[in-house]
């Protein structure tokens, strides 16, 4: 009558062989954790927000010195490859599994575009010798001074972010290839997607703030 | 008896009912479709020329402020549709709304004490 040991085991474990996932605790957790991305960037764009009150003729004339294109280059390039992972998750959920690997190769693609941009517009500034604490950089008026050093964190700290989630959908391309990431099962390449999505979200803040308002 | 033998790992049983399975996403709990994503990502496209073209007029101080509006209408396309939070239960987009409020009284009541200083 009360002799069911597998009744504690069931309260854990479905069917008695695989431990029960939750689909939507799993996705919660994450959303949990985007939530505190959120506000790490958020700090930065109080300092944006705070000093760009303070300087804003030094903040306009330092963010001409940025290049528009570039930046809107960049900016088509993270809208596409957030188009490509969602549309991975509806391929691997119709059972394609090449074409939900393709496209996560096709966000991967967009990552290494994005950050091979950053690569050319970072060294144009070394090169003019612009860079943290540098003596040129110094010898600029306070605004334009902070102006670069957040672009230069606030850039630097999103591009960090581009290059784990890069990393992440190649493990979730490798999950697919194994079978971990399926058709039934796919809340890891869910998670990735809300994380790559989550580095899209605060670039479509980044841009117009550093390069675009210029009173 | 089959009743513990899955195909897949963490797959529920055969004759589950489908809402078991079911997770947010277009058409949801039936096959998804490339077509409402690529729709979105139209409009974010023209969005960010419309954002382009409304900086190179001079609006003076408007300027700041339709470039954050129009930037918080692409994040907005991007959690809703991207991210699947328009099929989300309640609590997600109540959780979401929250952090939203906080970033703006971080950001907010800071740039209120920067300005009135």
């Amino acid at each position: 009558m009360s002799d069911h040991p597998s009744a504690t085991a069931s309260a854990t474990h479905d069917h008695g062989h695989h431990p029960h996932v939750d689909h939507e605790g799993s996705r919660l957790g994450m959303w949990l954790f985007l939530f505190t991305e959120l506000l790490l960037f958020s700090g930065l764009f109080v300092l944006y927000g705070a000093y760009s009150t303070r300087f804003p003729n030094e903040f306009s004339s330092a963010a001409r010195e940025l290049s528009v294109f570039w930046g809107a280059t960049n900016t088509v390039v993270l809208l596409a490859s957030s188009l490509f992972v969602a549309l991975s998750i509806v391929a691997l959920r119709a059972g394609r599994k090449d074409h939900a690997m393709g496209f996560l190769g096709l966000t991967i693609l967009c990552a290494g575009i994005f950050l091979g941009i950053k690569a050319v517009e970072w060294s144009g500034k070394f090169h003019h010798g612009l860079y943290p604490n540098s003596p040129i950089l110094l010898a600029r008026p306070k605004g334009e001074i902070i102006f670069f050093g957040l672009y230069f964190v606030l850039t630097g700290l999103h591009g960090l972010h581009v290059i784990i989630g890069a990393i992440l959908l190649a493990v979730m391309a490798w999950f697919i290839r194994t079978g971990t990431v399926n058709p039934v099962d796919y809340h890891l390449l869910e998670n990735s997607g809300l994380y790559w999505h989550l580095v899209d979200l605060v670039w479509i803040y980044l841009f117009p703030l550093l390069y675009l308002v210029i009173p | 008896m089959s009743e513990h033998s899955s195909p897949l790992p963490n797959a529920p049983l055969p004759n589950a009912p489908l809402a078991e399975q079911a997770v947010p996403g277009p058409g949801f709990p039936g096959a998804p479709h490339y077509g409402l994503y690529i729709k979105v990502w139209l409009v974010l496209l023209a969005l960010t020329a419309v954002t382009i073209g409304a900086s190179r007029m001079q609006m003076g101080k408007l300027n700041v402020w339709i470039a954050l509006g129009i930037a918080t209408t692409k994040a907005s396309l991007v959690v809703l549709f991207f991210m699947h939070l328009k099929d989300e239960d309640r609590l997600f987009k109540f959780m979401f709304l929250c952090t939203c409020a906080i970033m703006a009284i971080f950001i907010g009541m800071t740039l209120l004490d920067v300005v009135w200083r």
